[in-house]
């Protein structure tokens, strides 16, 4: 059966994961707006350590906020901690709307990886850690999508600006 | 009467159009310098909170 459709919910999500004791950077358009970029997503991107123990708590916060896996078809699958473990992609629905759960992104940028790149931000009394505006420009200038080039020259203007106001 | 032959007519409008296209590029790139520097005046919640907003006002089933 097709799961309900949910708009997503960022401070939910962010809660369910810190809560959790995920280890996880924020990337994509979530990342890029807390860095000062003035774009718009409908969903929360993180890229997580795949250390077995923080796949079984992500795993558990994945069951609490009822993911499912977006299906064309409209089918409820979960996100198996079996699943989760060998990375890769899971882009997913959950009760605090669309959230995408990476293994790595880029070129074979993982979650170790990214800790250098990234600012640990709080976020209502919550420590986050946010992959840095200079690695997203890298990483969306690597992976060269339609979209991605879109959204490129807004992402160099607010660097350039923050540099002129910093 | 003489038709006017394209390759020879005046570039004027094509001009015009080429000028008007240019402001209007110029034109959004202010608007956008303008979103930014309001962007960066905000904390990080706050630019969290106009996410939301703008989620809130614009989400479709279309986006979930």
């Amino acid at each position: 059966m097709d799961e309900p459709r949910r708009p997503v919910r960022f401070r939910a999500l962010l809660d369910a994961l810190v809560d959790g004791g995920v280890d996880f950077v924020v990337v994509g358009g979530v990342a890029a707006v807390l860095e000062g970029a003035p774009i718009s997503t409908f969903d929360l991107d993180i890229v997580y350590s795949l250390d077995p123990d923080n796949v079984d708590r992500l795993g558990r916060v994945l069951r609490d906020l009822e993911a499912v896996y977006v299906d064309p078809a409209g089918r409820s699958i979960h996100p198996g901690v079996e699943h989760l473990g060998r990375g890769g992609h899971h882009l997913l629905r959950t009760r605090s709307g669309r959230l995408d759960v990476l293994g790595s992104i880029g070129a074979d940028q993982t979650f170790e990886v990214l800790l250098n790149r990234s600012h640990v931000r709080s976020i209502h009394g919550k420590t986050v850690r946010v992959l840095e505006l200079e690695a997203l420009i890298e990483i969306k200038e690597d992976v060269g999508r339609a979209k991605d080039k879109a959204v490129l020259a807004l992402l160099r203007e607010t660097l350039e600006q923050r540099e002129v106001t910093e | 009467m003489q038709k006017p032959d394209p390759e020879t007519e005046s570039d004027e409008p094509q001009e015009k159009t080429r000028g008007h296209l240019l402001s209007v590029e110029s034109q959004e790139a202010a608007h956008d310098r303008d979103l930014i520097r309001s962007s960066l005046t905000l904390d990080p919640e706050e630019r969290l909170a106009v996410l939301q907003d703008f989620v809130d006002t614009f989400w479709t089933p279309q986006h979930g």
